[in-house]
């Protein structure tokens, strides 16, 4: 690779991440943004990752014929043998759990949402809901991984570093890929290769905001350095850098980058000062939005960022794992995560951001209809369950008010219009102007895709 | 032909195969094929399932089929790449990969020269070079430096003038042992050379220097490091919860070898099959642990196959990358699409590693999982040689008491007269429930929910027990609602615990017995509790007898009633109980030890009860148990209790049966049992051999294996020149780029193989060639040509790795504290970044290190996968989940500011303030000090110019503002009284940082 990194600098929309670095992927780096395959529909993504797999039944894919049959054997015939997780796989008996909560058919779509989803069904006419995905792993850490980065197992780019890597930065004193963390209270944790940019260079890597004092890791001056002794220093390093008898491009890029860091110093803090957003715009986001590290907080940062341009911002909220005592634990999750999930559509969309901005919210397979553990009219819980799960997307092109994909009365099997996270995969590339067979990175010898050697492009979502 | 003059023209075929001179003629290998796999082997190559037309261009016979030697007319090949017909020509346009006019003229001259075939040139065995007499010319200083000085004349380059002394003694000092050199080696180093005469006397002081870097034993941890990276080492198991595994003694085992320059083919050859050697020993099996670093599943509710074979993958595709250079990963699920890899060749190679005596899942386990290797001491194994000669003897003891209990049981039955007073009403199930593991577990036996335990009332529960496992004896408990509820339970150590419980942890009784029931005889118990809400109001009887026990919980306030029927043999996550429970029966009042023996008697006294009195009630039976016990306590705790472990190799007695598993999924093998073997393009194994890992191992460590040494020599050269001889040092197949430099690659491979695979030897060369002295600088004319400095005609400018710019800091600083291995040390981190991914699931918060392990080498730094340290990372170290050869270097703000404001840097700064303002009171000369320190170089006046007037200007802002200096001087853990933080102290801090983030300073010169 014998390219100057001072031809990538002058490219102009060059921010953190974007630094090609020729001769350093072994002689095969691509390095910057790669040219678009199609003129593209959107440009940005929030991803809001719910961890540990809602229940559909209680939230986007709602079967209240269920009702009449509780607690009666899941049939055979639905069930086909397919595979279990061990937790229930031992199960004597596999009894029909009806959702203990309600559903409404949303106004403007009917599109039947429950009850513990509110402010989400007050939106209904801006969502695509799928109910027809389908996923392969049946525990979290392949499923989730694989949600991620289009594989099981550890090793590949996760989706937001194949857009840093396909489509660069837009800005020039932010990360290109953000990554922020909420909780219920859950105890299933998450790992840092879902955000990794895996054979990709790693500057292509996610960047986690955390929610304490400093957001980016080693972002703030040490203690006694003011922003006058660090420009000083900053100055200084720079001539001595200048001096040196060997300086050469990597020299130069070096001086920028601690430029730029300098500029992410006065540019993070300013993102996530919300003291400037309207009482209106907090309260939409519900009293949580006054939390640091919460979910509603992390969506409204969501929208400070795409305001920004940052290209990928991916939220994670643990908690969604309800073996047992469903009932009351879902109800935490659906109240942490419906009210801001919403106002954050509603708020992108009033400023004209969501037209460009997919969002997308779902978590890494759905649950099963019979209940594992015993089975009370008060209490039950959810298995594991790869079959299907229910999913939204919102902005960017796809098709508003809309619901898409079919799964049969028990909740159980796909009927009409699977679409498999490899297909979510390639529509979601789609619309970033890509075409998913062709973003590429070669890696020992093969060319390796986000969607490995699988995907189609569904376009009856889009608009 | 003499030797000399092999090797001149072995320069010349390569001359001949350069590029830019169009009059050479064309190459197979470097020319041809690179089009071939990039543009047709998809359809046309080696994998089976997607060859369209059965024709393959891999296949010399096929190949001559569509192309006529020295007729192009009469060539299908030909025809087809230029055909005007969209849906005739090739490759086809929904291919997306259409030939350039370059590649097609390149494809037309090589039929029109005769279509030159070879084979694929890293599958040849290295060609011998024999004892030739190297005539060096003028610059070389080694026969390698021949090879690149024949590419710099082809290229119209010449080489770049020598580096400076302190340059190459800084650079020579970071490649070997990933330290800068200290300011006293400088000076000595500059002085010896003053005093060399000649190129030759010059020579020698390198020489010692490099003799005595190689001799460290930070020249093994850096090596080491390196090798971690291949290995996927770490202190995690990787997967979900992420839980501690201890696998460092391990890596201790890679400082050793390094350390004693261990040669290679034995380092390839232990780690492979270091446990099937015929002298196996404690170090060798240790050594197999490297392919035990894979990651593990623990993740409750996993499928065990599924993740076995995950693991058996893993240690195919680690062992062919880290040794081979193969991409055998490729070929997993279809035949591979560019190199003769098939499918059936990647599951034979599976073989090799398919017999490990392994689960897939190991549920909720923290710590290493089996098979493990302890690793005694000397003393400790002959002491346990003699505990276990003790068991053995009353073992026997106990087996002579068995075998004449029947008589004895005939007496006592005799003699049972006493009428012992049991409460009335007992609420008996008189069983035998037998717990069979087959039966699905959860209410296999409910009784009901007519029982009903409160925490004010007393109760007793009765009962025989025979366990073949561990797990739930009894439980009335609702996991899922905090537990609440009571039960029996045996732990996994086979000693018994008693919960009762309102709200788990904080509102319950636990106790746990001392002692361990075995498995397989039967047992009477009772546990009995007085309604007094108190722990020591519980208690458990064996046989009779009360038990001690250990009080875990006492803290009940609440009701312990549950919902949950009363189930015997299993909780939720208690663990599902094997064996035989019976005569269970539940008392309202707590019964006394005269009550429960009486009990016991019951059963042992009736006609069939004679192994109910031998295992439960024979005093000399209990006896010898108690003495056999003791023994083998002894035994355990002194094999077990504070014995490190490693994770390591081990076949099964009966291998497990290979198959070809279809599209790489554990649940579709197919066809019949493969034998292991390795990929047929290699020629199998030859005959004779033995078909498992070490017949692999002894094939990998052979001379005639065309891959171990090249794949070696590579990483050793890019380890010093940032990019290998083959730049593609993952991939040494059709696809990778070929090696620059001619015969370079395989005269090193024939050479160190030569010297018996000697790695001190092989680094040694290199670091001493002519090549390797060049100054980064370069010509213009060479920067011109070769912008990537793929020729070398200058010395390439590399980022150090991540550790090496923590530990140079330290070093600089003097901060490092060097100590050999131990386990993992868990340096300065940013509060809360485990728990905020991991939740508290794994093992609760990161605790930083006190002391001196604060500042270790970054080689000890933990690992912890799912949150990799961040400065690590920040600096592309890989995440060590998979084998990983070759690191990215970035340049990114993250880096700045971690280098910039992360405690160790901010520390490591005033400790070099505080070297310099030590060192002299000259202002000058105690800025040229850290400038030697860290660039092994003094200041230039320009350079001393900038640092004067910022020292002066941080000083006077710092005289302004004392508290603004007391804080920067308060960082870190040695962070000086407040009296001692002077403003003329910080400012020197802020120098320091200056210089300690200069790129210089983060660069090999």
């Amino acid at each position: 690779m014998n390219l100057d990194r001072r031809t990538f600098l002058g490219r102009g929309a060059v921010g953190l991440g974007a630094i090609a670095l020729g001769a350093l992927e072994q002689g095969r780096a691509q390095a910057g943004a790669q040219a678009v395959h199609h003129a593209a529909k959107a440009k940005r993504v929030i991803y809001l990752f719910q961890s540990g797999a809602p229940s559909q039944f209680e939230t986007f894919d709602p079967k209240p014929g269920l009702v009449s049959r509780f607690g009666e054997p899941l049939p055979e015939s639905i069930r086909q043998g397919q595979r279990l997780t061990t937790m229930t796989s031992g199960q004597s008996a596999f009894p029909i759990a009806p959702s203990k909560f309600g559903a409404a058919p949303a106004p403007g779509t009917g599109a039947l949402i429950g009850d513990l989803m509110p402010y989400t069904r007050g939106i209904a006419d801006k969502l695509c809901v799928v109910r027809s995905m389908v996923t392969e792993a049946i525990n979290h850490d392949p499923a989730i991984t694989f949600a991620q980065t289009g594989s099981q197992l550890a090793g590949r780019p996760s989706m937001g570093s194949w857009l840093s890597y396909g489509l660069g930065s837009m800005n020039r004193d932010l990360p290109t890929f953000v990554v922020m963390v909420s909780t219920s209270g859950s105890k299933q944790p998450l790992y840092a290769r879902l955000w990794g940019s895996g054979f990709l260079p790693t500057q292509h890597q996610g960047v986690k905001l955390r929610s304490g004092a400093d957001p980016v890791l080693y972002l703030a001056d040490a203690p006694g350095i003011d922003r006058a002794r660090r420009r000083g220093m900053l100055d200084d390093l720079s001539k001595l850098n200048d001096l040196q008898p060997n300086a050469d491009s990597e020299t130069r890029t070096r001086i920028e980058q601690y430029e730029l860091a300098y500029r992410m110093q006065a540019a993070v803090p300013d993102l996530t000062d919300i003291t400037t957003e309207s009482a209106a715009t907090l309260e939409r986001y519900g009293p949580d939005v006054q939390k640091p590290g919460s979910f509603a907080r992390n969506c409204l940062l969501a929208r400070r960022m795409v305001e920004r341009d940052v290209r990928f911002v991916q939220l994670y909220h643990m908690g969604w794992d309800h073996h047992g005592n469903l009932p009351t634990e879902i109800q935490k999750c659906a109240k942490d995560t419906d009210q801001a999930s919403a106002a954050l559509v509603q708020d992108l969309e009033e400023r004209g951001l969501l037209e460009d901005t997919i969002v997308i919210w779902g978590g890494e397979f759905g649950r099963t209809v019979y209940s594992q553990g015993e089975l009370t009219k008060e209490n039950y819980g959810r298995d594991h369950h790869p079959r299907c799960f229910s999913i939204w997307l919102a902005g960017g092109g796809f098709k508003p008010g809309s619901v898409w994909g079919e799964t049969d009365e028990f909740g159980y099997n796909v009927v009409k219009d699977p679409v498999h996270t490899h297909d979510l995969h390639a529509t979601l590339l789609h619309q970033l102007g890509f075409d998913h067979e062709r973003l590429t990175f070669r890696s020992q010898g093969r060319d390796f895709r986000l969607t490995d050697v699988h995907g189609h492009v569904v376009t009856d979502l889009l608009a | 032909m003499t030797l000399q003059a092999a090797f001149f023209s072995t320069l010349a075929v390569f001359a001949g195969n350069s590029a830019g001179e169009t009059q050479d003629s064309i190459a197979f290998g470097k020319d041809v094929l690179p089009i071939l796999s990039e543009h047709c082997y998809h359809c046309h190559g080696p994998d089976a399932g997607t060859r369209e037309a059965d024709l393959r261009l891999d296949v010399q016979d096929d190949v001559l089929f569509v192309a006529e030697p020295g007729d192009v007319e009469a060539s299908a090949l030909m025809d087809r790449i230029v055909h005007s017909n969209p849906k005739r020509v090739m490759p086809p346009p929904a291919f997306d990969k259409p030939l350039s006019a370059d590649q097609i003229d390149v494809l037309r001259r090589w039929i029109e020269e005769g279509v030159d075939w070879e084979s694929h040139w890293a599958y040849e065995p290295v060609p011998s070079f024999g004892d030739m007499e190297w005539e060096l010319d003028e610059w070389g200083t080694d026969p390698l430096d021949q090879f690149v000085s024949a590419e710099h004349a082809r290229a119209g380059m010449e080489p770049a003038a020598p580096a400076d002394g302190g340059t190459w003694l800084r650079r020579v000092s970071l490649d070997l042992t990933g330290l800068p050199p200290t300011v006293v080696e400088l000076d000595a180093f500059l002085g010896d050379l003053e005093n060399a005469t000649d190129q030759a006397a010059v020579q020698r002081v390198r020489a010692a220097t490099v003799d005595r870097l190689l001799a460290s034993d930070r020249r093994a941890e850096h090596r080491a490091r390196q090798w971690l990276d291949i290995a996927r080492y770490a202190d995690t198991n990787g997967y979900q919860n992420d839980f501690r595994r201890d696998q460092w003694p391990w890596r201790d085992w890679v400082l050793r070898a390094f350390a004693a320059n261990m040669p290679y083919d034995q380092f390839v050859r232990t780690q492979v099959a270091g446990d099937l050697l015929p002298d196996a020993s404690q170090e060798s099996i240790l050594a197999t642990g490297f392919q035990r670093n894979h990651r593990t599943v623990t993740e409750a509710g996993s499928i065990d196959e599924e993740w076995r074979v995950e693991n058996v993958a893993d240690r195919v595709e680690t062992t062919a990358t880290a040794f081979m250079g193969l991409t055998l990963g490729c070929a997993r699920c279809h035949d591979h699409k560019y190199d003769a890899l098939s499918q059936a060749d990647y599951y034979r190679f599976y073989g090799f590693f398919n017999s490990i005596d392994e689960k897939g899942v190991y549920e909720e386990t923290r710590g290493n999982v089996p098979p493990l290797v302890r690793l005694q001491t000397e003393e400790n194994k002959r002491r346990i040689e003699e505990l276990a000669a003790e068991e053995r003897a009353a073992t026997e003891r106990l087996e002579q008491a068995r075998a004449s209990a029947a008589e004895r049981w005939e007496a006592w039955r005799a003699g049972v007269n006493d009428r012992v007073e049991l409460p009335a009403d007992p609420w008996v199930r008189p069983g035998p429930f037998a717990l069979d593991s087959a039966e699905p577990a959860k209410g296999r036996v409910a009784l009901g929910r007519e029982v009903v335990f409160k925490e004010t009332e007393p109760f007793s529960v009765s009962l025989w027990v025979k366990p073949e496992s561990h797990g739930a004896i009894y439980s009335r408990m609702n996991d899922d609602d905090s537990y609440r509820g009571t039960d029996l339970i045996l732990l996994d150590s086979m000693r018994l615990a008693v919960h009762l419980i309102h709200d788990w942890p904080k509102r319950a009784i636990k106790v746990v017995s001392r002692r361990a029931l075995e498995r397989g005889r039967w047992h009477h118990l009772a546990v009995t509790y007085d309604g007094s809400m108190k722990a020591d109001g519980v208690a458990v009887l064996l046989n009779g007898s009360p038990l001690e026990v250990d009080v875990e919980a006492d803290s009940l306030d609440g009701a312990i009633a549950s919902e949950e029927p009363l189930l015997i043999g299993w909780r939720r996550y208690a663990g599902d109980l094997r064996g035989t429970v019976r005569e269970f029966r539940v008392d309202a009042s707590p019964l006394g030890a005269t009550q429960s023996t009486a009990l016991a008697g019951e059963r042992a006294a009736a006609v069939d009860g004679v192994s109910y009195y031998v295992d439960a009630l024979d005093p000399a039976v209990q006896a010898a148990t108690l003495e056999r016990n003791e023994a083998k306590a002894k035994r355990v705790h002194l094999e077990t209790d504070g014995v490190p472990t490693a994770m390591v190799l081990r076949d099964r007695s009966e291998p497990r049966p290979t198959f070809l598993l279809n599209r790489g999924s554990y649940d579709q093998p197919a066809g019949e049992p493969l034998i292991p073997d390795i990929p047929a393009v290699f020629g199998g194994l030859p005959e004779g051999a033995r078909h498992d890992r070490l017949g692999l191992a002894d094939w990998l460590a052979d001379e005639q294996n065309p891959l171990t040494a090249r794949v070696a020599v590579n990483r050793v050269w890019a380890s010093f020149f940032g990019t290998g001889l083959v730049a593609t040092q993952d991939d040494f197949g059709v696809r990778g780029e070929r090696p620059t430099h001619g015969g370079l690659m395989d005269f090193l491979s024939a050479e160190f193989m030569a010297s018996g695979w000697d790695l001190r030897a092989l680094e040694r060369r290199i670091v001493l060639s002519a090549t390797y002295a060049q100054s980064s600088a370069g010509t213009d004319e060479a920067r011109r040509l070769d912008p990537g400095n793929r020729l070398l005609a200058r010395f390439p400018r590399l980022r150090l790795d991540a550790e090496m710019i923590r530990d140079s800091a330290l070093f600089a600083s003097g901060l490092l504290v060097e100590r050999l291995g131990g386990p993992s040390v868990k340096p300065y981190q940013p509060d809360g970044l485990w728990a905020e991914l991991a939740g508290g699931a794994g093992q609760g918060a990161y605790v930083p290190s006190e002391g001196d392990d604060l500042f270790r080498r970054s080689l000890y730094t933990y690992r912890k996968r799912t949150v990799p340290h961040p400065t690590l990372t920040t600096f592309d170290a890989p995440g060590f989940e998979l084998c990983s050869v070759a690191r990215s270097r970035t340049n990114t703000p993250l880096q700045a500011l971690a280098t910039l404001n992360d405690t160790t840097y901010v520390e490591a700064a005033r400790h070099l303030a505080a070297r310099m303002m030590a060192s002299s009171d000259n202002v000058s000369e105690r800025l040229g000090l850290a400038a030697r320190a860290l660039l092994a170089r003094n200041l230039k006046a320009q350079e001393l110019t900038v640092l004067l007037s910022a020292l002066q200007r941080h000083q006077e802002s710092f005289a302004g503002d004392p508290a603004a200096a007391a804080a920067l001087l308060g960082v870190g853990a040695t962070a000086p009284p407040t009296e001692q933080r002077t403003p003329e102290w910080a400012a020197y801090t802020m120098v320091a940082s200056t210089l300690l983030n200069l790129d210089e300073a983060l660069t090999k010169p």
